[in-house]
């Protein structure tokens, strides 16, 4: 049998040009997804690039199993919100339809259109088409315009990734929608797609998957719909409360971050549960292809002030809830807009819990806001100020739409106390950094904001992969079982940890080329450290100093299998033949 | 013992009869044609013949994971793709994302608008009475596709990739023997699906039955009035 071909498909919106390239050396080393998408980035992009340039590239990236285990489509880019290396995910049909047209290694966007544009890709024929009576609209006007046109132009359905006014205005931390409420969120994606004037993909495809084996690929697919594991993990809760069912799990526990991380624990958000909203407002299941355990519970609601829809995940979206003190009711309300907007919901729920935080201590004023009295958990307050910040209005929601340490150089020294964010300048939404139990404190401190290991690399999906546990066994196996069938490759466990490291350290030092080092950009806030969080119990959580550099270290020796500084070590660098890395980086003191 | 006491009244014209049977036979012989002074709104479009099989789809349970039409081509053409598939999910945005499932209904003889649009005679594309399912002779099908574009449902297929003539439901009885064993209802993972066969009818009939996606997709958007498909709100966000 032929053995499989990668094809990534490469457009220059500078000049409208597009070629084919065969990548399947690449995809073999690296795998698909981010792990290539590293691997270009590092090729393609110069060193110190802004992020906001033409020179900055944008993999749409899948790999040889993606539409097997979830869609999920690894986008990397150089992140407009850190300036190092960026990564952001999205679910949905465009996956799939990515895969069903032949490029199987994804697409790659250079250059920068003249006009505003969208890239059409039906099959073969490969268009960059002038999208100006798209631009300025919101994400649900734009994709409904675009597919409905395509659909009568072509007769097929196409799958599109659309940005709103949020990536058009260069809001760093814009993402990028597909079916409306996908979204590519982190990492400001949707500012890349604005600078390069793209304000959408539109693809369709209807080829043939080149599977090694149809075969076994669909005994693989069958035994996991019809598995009573699928059933299991469908049934208590699953099916019927998605990805909600986690909205306020951890709010007990000093899990969640409530009024700007102030608190960990408050009567409103106690008082609004999953259950409430699901049996309220739920209106159906959704799900993607390919996916037997849906977790898309779209919701709807019709109130003597309006109607609203849309989506409301654990943490995600719903943790503006806590942050900014208010109910579901109200974040459900938001959340619409927000939407359509086209923002990053955990970043801008966060950017509002602080600015009503330095709006609280005097730090800025009403005439900075642009005339809005921004009290903890005012509604149409928290709409207004969503507005400014992507349009960016006024002196504050412009400095906040440029993200946490911008905001911070703006607005003076005294914010950054107050400010909750991440090593990666986003918002910390829940999974509180102080709270070493439930907490997620070492991620949110160490990280760099490139994706890394095997779901971003395989483009796995988490949700519909904790399914397949119980099939076909450990997260590396459910990848070996259907590397093996989709693609005939053998990979044993020792090869697969070596691709996910190699990774892993690619990820990290193509931030460590744009001027990330660990030494001075991985940590917590001050905050971890000054002010504790009690739960609901009487446990109080606070980071030492001491403590927390002898957990860093800990996690990047035994975790990250890096250096105790952060960085990766030389003799792993040329074990997994990324000798290429090591002259660049030497220099800038980032060889472990 | 109890004493049946249910009158037995024709819910159609409310003549009384003596027994069951009796009133069987007039509901089989007044109410089922189709001529103006008989005509009964409700039975000629929700048809309950006897002795007729197909798959029911089942439009609010459907997740949009497009499995019963991977099932589909995987096995009439042995590859995995859902554009070479009797059955197909097309994704609507409502604004919200919603997955309709559509495939062909084995609709009753007054209504098998694809056998009558059918230039051969006798119809390349009929209702095998045997077997009880549609079947597309492929000797003598001409590919002319006017089956395709009379069908209101879209449930007839073509696909020049792997198909010279167009493909519909056979109930995965390829060979027509009346081995009739749907892949797609197998594999749903949400029991959209239902395969009523002639003996069993354990779902009640809904009123998506034979409509097209679009048909279907606005039926289901009712339920998010007043929302239109520009925005996730009403009143409109608006730029």
């Amino acid at each position: 049998m032929d053995e499989i071909r990668f094809k990534l498909l490469e457009v220059d919106l500078s000049n409208g040009t597009s070629r084919v390239l065969d990548v399947t050396d690449d995809v073999k080393t690296y795998l698909g997804g981010n792990g290539l998408g590293n691997k270009l980035i590092w090729d393609m992009v110069p060193q110190g690039v802004n992020p906001l340039s033409p020179d900055n590239i944008l993999h749409i990236g899948v790999g040889p199993i993606t539409g097997l285990v979830g869609t999920k489509v690894s986008c990397s880019f150089i992140s407009p919100l850190t300036g190092w290396a960026g990564e952001s995910t999205v679910s949905g049909y465009i996956g799939d339809e990515i895969m069903r047209t032949g490029y199987n290694a994804g697409i790659l966007v250079r250059g920068k259109a003249s006009k505003p544009s969208y890239l059409y890709i039906y099959n073969d024929k490969v268009e960059v088409r002038d999208a100006s009576d798209l631009w300025g609209q919101y994400l649900v006007k734009t994709e409904n315009t675009l597919r409905d046109g395509l659909y009568k132009e072509t007769g097929q359905a196409f799958a599109t990734l659309c940005i709103g006014p949020g990536g058009e205005n260069l809001v760093r931390f814009a993402s990028a929608s597909t079916e409306n409420v996908h979204s590519a969120a982190k990492n400001g994606i949707g500012a890349v797609f604005g600078s390069k004037n793209l304000k959408a993909l539109a693809i369709k495809g209807t080829k043939t998957l080149p599977y090694a084996d149809h075969n076994k690929v669909w005994q693989l697919k069958k035994k996991y719909a019809m598995h009573p594991a699928t059933a299991v993990q469908k049934n208590p809760g699953w099916a019927r409360y998605g990805a909600s069912a986690g909205m306020r799990a951890l709010l007990n526990f000093a899990g969640d971050t409530i009024k700007n991380a102030h608190s960990s624990w408050d009567p409103i958000a106690d008082a609004s549960d999953h259950i409430d909203h699901e049996l309220s407002y739920r209106v159906w299941t959704d799900g993607c292809p390919g996916c037997a355990t849906p977790c898309f519970m779209p919701y709807f609601k019709n109130t003597s002030h309006g109607a609203f829809s849309g989506e409301l995940r654990h943490g995600n979206t719903a943790g503006l809830c806590g942050n900014a003190m208010m109910g579901y009711d109200e974040v459900q309300e938001i959340n619409s807009l927000l939407e359509e907007l086209g923002v990053d919901a955990e970043d801008m729920q966060g950017h509002i819990a602080w600015a009503m935080d330095l709006y609280e201590h005097g730090i800025i004023s009403k005439e900075d806001l642009g005339g809005i009295d921004l009290q903890w958990g005012d509604r149409d307050a928290a709409i207004e100020l969503l507005k400014k910040i992507v349009y960016k209005e006024g002196r504050a929601p412009a400095a906040i739409a440029e993200g946490y340490k911008h905001a911070i150089d703006i607005f003076g020294p005294e914010a950054a106390w107050y400010a909750w964010h991440s090593s990666t300048n986003s918002s910390i939404p829940r999974y509180d950094a102080r709270n070493k139990k439930y907490g997620l404190g070492l991620n949110y401190g160490t990280s760099h904001g490139g994706g890394s290991g095997l779901f971003d690399s395989a483009t796995m999906c988490i949700f519909a992969a904790l399914a397949f546990y119980p099939i076909f066994g450990q997260p590396n196996d459910v990848a070996r079982t259907f590397f093996e069938a989709a693609c005939g490759w053998e990979i044993s466990g020792k090869q697969i940890n070596d691709i996910l490291q190699k990774n892993s350290y690619l990820s990290r030092c193509v931030s460590l080329r744009q001027g990330f080092h660990p030494d001075k950009d991985s940590h917590l806030p001050q905050r971890a450290f000054d002010e504790p969080v009690t739960d609901k119990y009487g446990t109080t959580w606070v980071w030492t100093t001491e403590e927390w550099e002898e957990a860093r270290k800990k996690h990047y020796v035994e975790t990250l299998k890096l250096s105790e500084r952060g960085l990766p070590p030389e003799k792993e660098l040329r074990r997994l033949g990324l000798d290429f890395v090591i002259p660049v980086i030497e220099p800038m003191d980032a060889l472990g | 013992m109890t004493e049946r006491v249910v009158r037995c009244i024709c819910p159609y014209c409310m003549q009384e009869f003596d027994n069951i049977n009796a009133l069987q036979n007039h509901l089989d012989s007044t109410h089922t044609t189709r001529d103006e002074a008989t005509q009964v709104w409700g039975r000629e479009i929700y048809p309950l013949p006897n002795g007729v099989a197909f798959i029911d789809a089942d439009v609010m349970k459907c997740i949009g994971c497009g499995l019963c039409a991977e099932a589909c081509s995987m096995q009439h053409f042995g590859v995995i793709n859902k554009d070479f598939a009797r059955i197909y999910v097309r994704k609507f945005l409502l604004p919200l994302p919603k997955a309709i499932v559509v495939t062909c209904s084995q609709c009753q003889e007054e209504e098998r608008v694809c056998e009558k649009a059918c230039p051969v005679s006798p119809p390349a594309i009929y209702f095998d009475e045997k077997t009880l399912h549609m079947v597309i002779d492929k000797e003598r099908c001409t590919g002319c596709l006017l089956c395709r574009e009379a069908c209101g449902t879209e449930a007839i297929h073509y696909n020049p990739d792997i198909s010279e003539i167009p493909f519909v439901c056979d109930l995965c009885d390829t060979n027509n023997t009346g081995e009739r064993n749907p892949q797609c209802v197998q594999i749903c993972p949400t029991t959209a699906l239902y395969f009523h066969d002639q003996n069993e009818r354990g779902r009640p009939l809904r009123d998506t039955f034979r409509r097209s996606a679009e048909e279907k997709a606005d039926m289901v958007a009712r339920r998010l009035y007043p929302l239109t498909r520009e925005s996730l709100a009403f009143p409109v966000w608006r730029p």
